[in-house]
């Protein structure tokens, strides 16, 4: 390495590690991270949850909480104003006089991440008065417009008197970078900065954050869990796995030729939009492979799809929906007429048996309204819906109960969707027990393990709680609870969203193996296209309440048909490299 | 139940919170000297109302020597009879001052608390009176109250009340609270909203008014005055369950029921509940302590428990305009009871909360 | 704003409606002749007979209540008679028919069994000393109670800390009588020579001779004793809320500008901490007008609350009834106060 480059060098991380106070001791949660960033630069930070990625950020700019985490080893060198200053043991006071003027940082949830009542503008201003006190308040107040029309904030004078809840979260986002951007920082940290914010606005938010880098030579550690958001953001990546450095090299090095099996597994468990594959590699196929033969990914051949379409098609269908409306009044006060908020406004669609519907869209569009609607769970304010010939409206008694029993749900939420105070075991038993589906103890028990078999986990798990277990975990006991009414038609509402990817792809496979054996109905529904597409015969896209269209999967994504579609697609970050 | 079940990790943080655990022992320690209170009592008749007026306002641990006539036929009472409400008919008995028997008569002279005046000595022949005689001694631990009462036994009976009254208007209020409460937030709509408005209605009037309005109404007695502690202090519950309701039947768990065909009895019952459980059980704890501080406050008023039934708030009531005398430990003793009552229920509430969530410890 | 000003006033209004109702049914299906219990001694047949019309005790219940409703209403049927003119002082709108007027009024309370006096004089008489005696108290409670809690929550779980709950948890559990009589016989009496002060005494101490006479001092001891409970629970409210903001994701970021701890504190923890204990102190200050009960008894304070305990040993009930319904009426008023004083501290809410 030359010393003209160690000079330059902005940030160097050596054997870094940071550990938490967990039940009295002291827990090792990074172990030895090494890297370094140039200037101007985006390095990309990538791991699941849990792999610390945020911990070595927050380390970085002194914001560890003090009494639960220390930093046990290494080095954290960051170039200031000409010289190199050591980070780890740095003092508090010194440490805050780089933050600011040396570097900032972002959060995920640009919501909480700023002061519910103070003004936008004001937020900003605060953090110029304090680094340039000498400016006249008219210099302040010029520079935050000047920095919101940065940041490509609209009608930027008006915002700056707006406080956060008026604003989009997008546009909330460009605000706490306007405040990083204030001091004229030489690093910005961004943690997870876009993964709350739908994929539309997440695209224009990385394109600001690139060009930023590139005008202001600032140099950038995004950290986030998306892989394709690193292949369109990063100059070079870091992939972290439970608190261990798995790689570290120039993102194009990493994506085509990847050297850890870890990152090799992560690269292909993303079911990607421009093929269609039987089932998806996971992570832990890599980490156990022993051939070349494991890790090949089975295609579905065009012949064999259209095919099963046709099958598909030729049948009853098992749902029908038509000019479905779901409308909320509200009213400032009881003598005004009455606006509506169109949460789903005259859809109509179709599902046949055995087949798979993806709704997908941003949030707003009024997807899991849908969900719920075709579930029975929330009434529509007018339209119609009937299962198997039969009306909504017209079901009683026997008939409510069995389509209770027949159409299930799977939300998104793995750690809400449990009740904390029931074991696994109470929890699976009982809708078999309401619904009188095995009449004793023995049989229930039996039907119980079975149960728990379909999805890959031990009897053992009957007598735990359900915080003892980890998100996909729990996402399994779920679908095994639903499993247990021996259901027709599951609706799946964002059922994988919140599982890190790897995760994602067994649940993904779990499900598509269980319509296979059982022959049941899905319509699934999801905010991220490719997901969708991966699991669906066709796709609907939504809009604010509205069907933007409605196609053939594959079709969908070669051929959309409508200019929302088209930009829903470009918007996707894909991993080009692989 | 396994190992790491909500229950486990509940105990375990309970028990390090030293001052909930001690509040804790002393409530378990009061509610057995409350249960035995009869037994245990010095003086164990009904109320312990055994009042001489030879012996007003005695210091703390007075020693006299009394006469004590068995009656001929002896009242038999049973052992469970008197734990509840003590002997009601007592042996009679007079304090003396000094003693002297021979073949058939009794000779004493009466108690009296200065010994320089001489009394004459009074003959009691034996075999005029029904029964036979015994002398005792008795100590008199912490004095006698301005009736010539034993104030130890005064004061356990009168732990005895106000536990009662907690233990009984915590029931009726958190069977009332929590079901109205559980309702309002699960059904939402007009449902909530009239309940919503019983509970607003309820909570604008000062409690100890209301608590005053309910026993007006409902007559003057021991039960009444349970009933309307009770029927007042449901409404915190219900505000405290109706809130949480709200919020648990957004989550995805309870959707997940009704998707599953569970009947709505069913989930506020098995689902919903056993997820309030928390706060119910931290509202007891402080309702416990609200409970015990207003029945002793409407007794103090005159307007609770009637004389003789010893309750504290009336003995701090008998003795308050007696605290510019020598005897200011006759109201202060009765409060201090109450007040270490009431913070033992406090510390306890105080440390089940902090067991329940340690949200605020985390940062 | 207007829109939600209105809201919560009609809701006020409901829930006011739904006192009055409890108010007069609970005091009114006492056991036994009413007229002959709240007359007690003095009940001779004129007098009794007085009360029954008063109260139109010979009436159905319903018409009880509805006559009840009519005396309270500011807009009220009357028959414009002088003697129903000097009952109620109404000021006639409109003409119904038959001699029967709409009419407006203050609010009429009845009059006293025991005095004679009306019942709107009487707590107008006696609420001047409440009120100062309850804001007093609630400054006293206020200022410490903030600075107690500000500190504990800056030195979190050390020994400060600690003994500031404890401390704290012990005044919640003195119960309001004992803290009077404590305080009244330790520094009313037995540190007399130090202090000072009287075990009792009102605002304005009356004097054969002198007259009238303001006498502060005497406020010292009662706004202590009643300032105890809010200042405790003012102290544990304001050290969660303090320690909750300071968790938050703004207080982050904050840091991350570079703020200090004391200009994080300043700008960003402050005005987030406000609401809740805002909220808190509001709700307090209603309830020490009833609250005040016990300390006004012990201390011979006169004010709104030993005017009631003095009725209810009377049973005076139109007294007492009064007094519950202002009171009421003040806890519903301050409370609305306090929503719109929240709605100013926090832009979320301003928007609904």
């Amino acid at each position: 390495m030359s010393n003209e480059v160690f000079l330059r060098r902005l940030l160097r991380v050596q054997n870094l590690s940071v550990s938490f106070l967990q039940a009295g001791t002291f827990h090792q949660v990074t172990h030895g991270v090494d890297f370094e960033l140039m200037p101007g630069k985006v390095l990309g930070i990538v791991g699941e949850s849990g792999s610390g990625k945020s911990v070595t950020s927050l380390a970085i700019m002194g914001l560890l909480p003090k009494d639960f985490a220390r930093i046990e080893t290494g080095s954290i060198e960051f170039q200031f104003a000409g010289r190199a200053v050591e980070l780890v043991g740095l003092s508090k006071d010194a440490h805050r006089a780089l933050r600011g003027k040396g570097m900032a940082m972002i959060f995920q949830e640009p919501m909480s991440a700023l002061n519910p009542v103070m003004r936008c503008g004001e937020q900003v201003a605060e953090a110029i008065r304090l680094h340039q006190p000498d400016l006249t308040e008219k210099e302040v107040q010029d520079q935050v417009i000047a920095l919101f029309k940065e940041v490509q904030l609209p009608r930027a004078e008006v915002l700056v008197q707006s406080y956060p809840h008026e604003l989009s979260g997008g546009q909330r986002q460009r605000v706490m970078i306007a405040i990083a951007l204030s001091c004229n920082p030489a690093l910005l940290i961004a943690d997870e900065p876009t993964t709350a914010l739908d994929v539309t606005v997440q695209a224009t938010i990385l394109a600001l954050l690139r060009s930023l880098s590139e005008s202001r030579g600032l140099s950038v550690i995004f950290i986030t869990h998306d892989l394709g958001v690193i292949a369109q953001m990063a100059d070079e990546v870091l992939v972290m796995y439970q608190g261990k450095q798995m790689e570290f090299g120039k993102v194009s090095q990493v994506f085509q030729q990847p050297k850890s099996s870890y990152t090799k597994g992560l690269l292909a468990c993303r079911p990607v939009l421009g093929q269609r594959y039987e089932r998806l590699l996971t992570v832990k196929d890599f980490l156990e492979a022993s051939s070349e033969e494991d890790l090949k990914l089975p295609v579905q051949a065009p012949d064999i799809r259209t095919a099963h379409l046709q099958v598909l098609y030729a049948q009853q269908p098992l749902l029908e929906v038509h000019d479905l409306k779901l409308w909320y009044p509200q009213k400032e006060v009881f003598w005004q007429k009455p606006s509506y908020v169109k949460a789903v406004d005259g859809v109509s669609f179709t599902v046949f048996p055995h087949e798979t519907l993806g709704l997908v869209g941003e949030s707003g569009s009024g997807k899991s309204t849908i969900g719920k609607l075709v579930a029975g769970l929330q009434e529509p304010t007018s339209g119609s819906l009937s299962y198997k010939g039969v009306v909504y409206d017209q079901m009683n008694g026997a008939i409510r109960k069995l389509f209770r029993r027949k159409v299930q749900v799977i939300f998104q939420d793995p750690f809400g969707s449990l009740n904390p105070r029931m074991t696994i075991g109470e929890a699976l038993e009982e809708p078999i027990k309401v619904h009188g589906l095995r009449k004793s103890a023995s049989e229930r028990q039996k039907r119980l393990v079975e149960l728990l078999e379909q999805v890959s986990l031990p009897a053992s798990v009957l007598r735990k709680y359900p915080h003892e277990f980890s998100g996909g975990q729990r996402q399994r006991i779920v679908i095994a609870r639903c499993l247990a009414m021996e259901p027709e038609f599951i609706v799946c509402d964002e059922s994988v969203s919140a599982l890190d990817v790897s995760v994602q792809a067994q649940v993904l496979n779990l499900l598509k193996s269980l319509q296979k054996e059982l022959g049941l109905t899905y319509i699934f529904i999801s905010h991220d296209l490719s997901v969708v597409k991966h699991l669906s015969d066709r796709v609907m896209v939504l809009k604010a309440g509205k069907c933007e269209e409605l196609q053939e999967a594959d079709a969908l994504y070669l051929h959309p048909q409508t200019a929302y579609t088209r930009q829903l697609i470009a918007a996707i970050p894909e991993t080009k490299f692989y | 139940m396994s190992e790491n079940s909500v229950s486990r990790v509940f105990w375990k943080r309970f028990r390090h919170n030293k001052p909930a655990v001690l509040g804790g022992f002393f409530l378990l320690l009061a509610s057995l000297l409350a249960l035995f209170a009869y037994v245990l009592a010095p003086d164990g008749s009904s109320n312990a109302n055994q009042q001489e007026l030879r012996l007003i306002a005695l210091s703390p641990g007075s020693k006299v020597e009394v006469v004590v006539f068995e009656p001929q036929k002896p009242h038999s009472t049973s052992f469970w009879q008197k734990l509840y409400t003590g002997e009601a008919h007592p042996p009679a008995f007079f304090p003396v001052q000094r003693l002297r028997r021979d073949s058939d008569s009794l000779y004493f002279q009466m108690y009296r608390r200065t010994t320089d005046a001489e009394t004459a000595w009074e003959a009691v022949p034996i075999h005029k009176q029904e029964g036979s005689y015994r002398v005792e001694t008795r100590r008199y631990w912490l004095g006698t109250d301005v009736m010539g009462r034993d104030l130890l036994s005064r004061l356990l009976l009168g732990l005895r009340v106000s536990l009662s009254v907690g233990f009984i208007a915590v029931l009726i209020s958190i069977a009332v609270g929590a079901s109205l409460g559980a309702i309002a937030g699960y059904y939402r709509g007009w449902v909530d909203q009239l309940i919503g408005w019983l509970i607003n209605v309820i909570w604008s009037i000062p409690s100890l008014l209301l608590v005053i309005a309910f026993s007006l109404a409902l007559g003057k007695g021991m039960w009444q005055v349970f009933l309307a502690v009770g029927l007042t202090m449901w409404v915190d519950v219900a505000r405290i369950v109706r809130g949480r309701v709200l919020s648990l039947r957004e989550q995805e768990f309870v959707t997940a029921a009704r998707a599953m065909g569970f009947s709505d009895v069913r989930i506020i019952f098995r689902h919903l509940m056993p997820n309030v459980v928390g706060p119910i059980v931290i509202m007891a704890a402080s309702n416990f302590a609200t409970a015990i501080l207003v029945e002793s406050g409407l007794s103090f008023l005159g307007l609770g428990l009637q004389p003789p039934a010893a309750s504290l708030g009336m003995m701090i009531k008998e003795h308050y305009p007696y605290i510019i005398m020598d005897a200011a430990y006759l109201a202060l003793v009765p409060g201090g009871v109450i007040l270490l009552l009431v913070l033992a229920f406090n510390l306890l509430g105080n440390g089940l909360s902090d067991a329940f969530d340690s949200k605020v410890k985390m940062m | 704003m207007l829109s939600y000003l209105l809201k919560r006033l009609a809701s006020g209004f409901l829930v006011l409606f739904g006192v009055v109702s409890v108010v007069f049914f609970l005091f009114n299906i006492l056991p036994g002749d009413a007229a002959q219990m709240t007359l007690g001694q003095r009940s001779d047949i004129a007098s009794l007979e007085a009360v029954t019309k008063e109260l139109g005790l010979d009436q159905p219940m319903y018409k009880q209540y509805l006559l009840y409703l009519n005396d309270l209403s500011p807009l009220s049927l009357h028959n414009y008679t002088s003697e129903e003119q000097n009952k109620y002082g109404f000021t006639a709108l409109v003409p119904l028919g038959s001699n029967r007027w709409l009419c407006a009024k203050a609010p009429y309370l009845r009059r006293s069994y025991q005095s004679r006096q009306t019942v709107n004089q009487i707590i107008a008489s006696a609420l001047p000393g409440t009120a100062i005696l309850a804001l007093s108290a609630m400054l006293i409670a206020t200022f410490f109670g903030l600075l107690l809690g500000g500190i504990a929550a800056l030195f979190a779980q050390t020994w400060v800390d600690r003994a500031a709950v404890s401390l704290s948890i012990v005044g919640i559990s003195a119960p309001s009588y004992f803290a009077s009589i404590l305080i009244a016989y330790l520094f009313g009496f037995v540190w007399q020579r130090y202090t000072g002060l009287s075990m009792t005494g009102s605002l304005y101490e009356v004097d054969a001779f002198a007259g009238r006479s303001l006498a502060l001092q005497n406020l010292i001891l009662p706004a202590i004793t009643l300032g105890i409970r809010p200042l405790a629970i003012i102290v544990q409210l304001s050290r969660n809320t303090f320690l909750e903001v300071l968790s938050q994701d703004y207080v982050r970021t904050a840091r991350a500008k570079g703020l200090s701890e004391w200009q994080v504190m300043q700008r960003h923890v402050l005005r987030n901490a406000l609401g809740p204990v805002v909220t808190a102190i509001s709700g307090w200050f209603a309830s020490l007008l009833a609250g005040a009960v016990f300390v006004e008894y012990i201390f011979g304070w006169k004010g709104l609350g030993k005017v009631t305990v003095d009725a209810l040993m009377k049973f005076d009930l139109p007294v007492v009834m009064g007094a519950v319904l202002f009171i009421a009426v003040a806890f519903i008023l301050i409370n609305i106060l306090v929503d719109l004083m929240y709605a100013w501290l926090d832009p979320r809410i301003r928007l609904q």
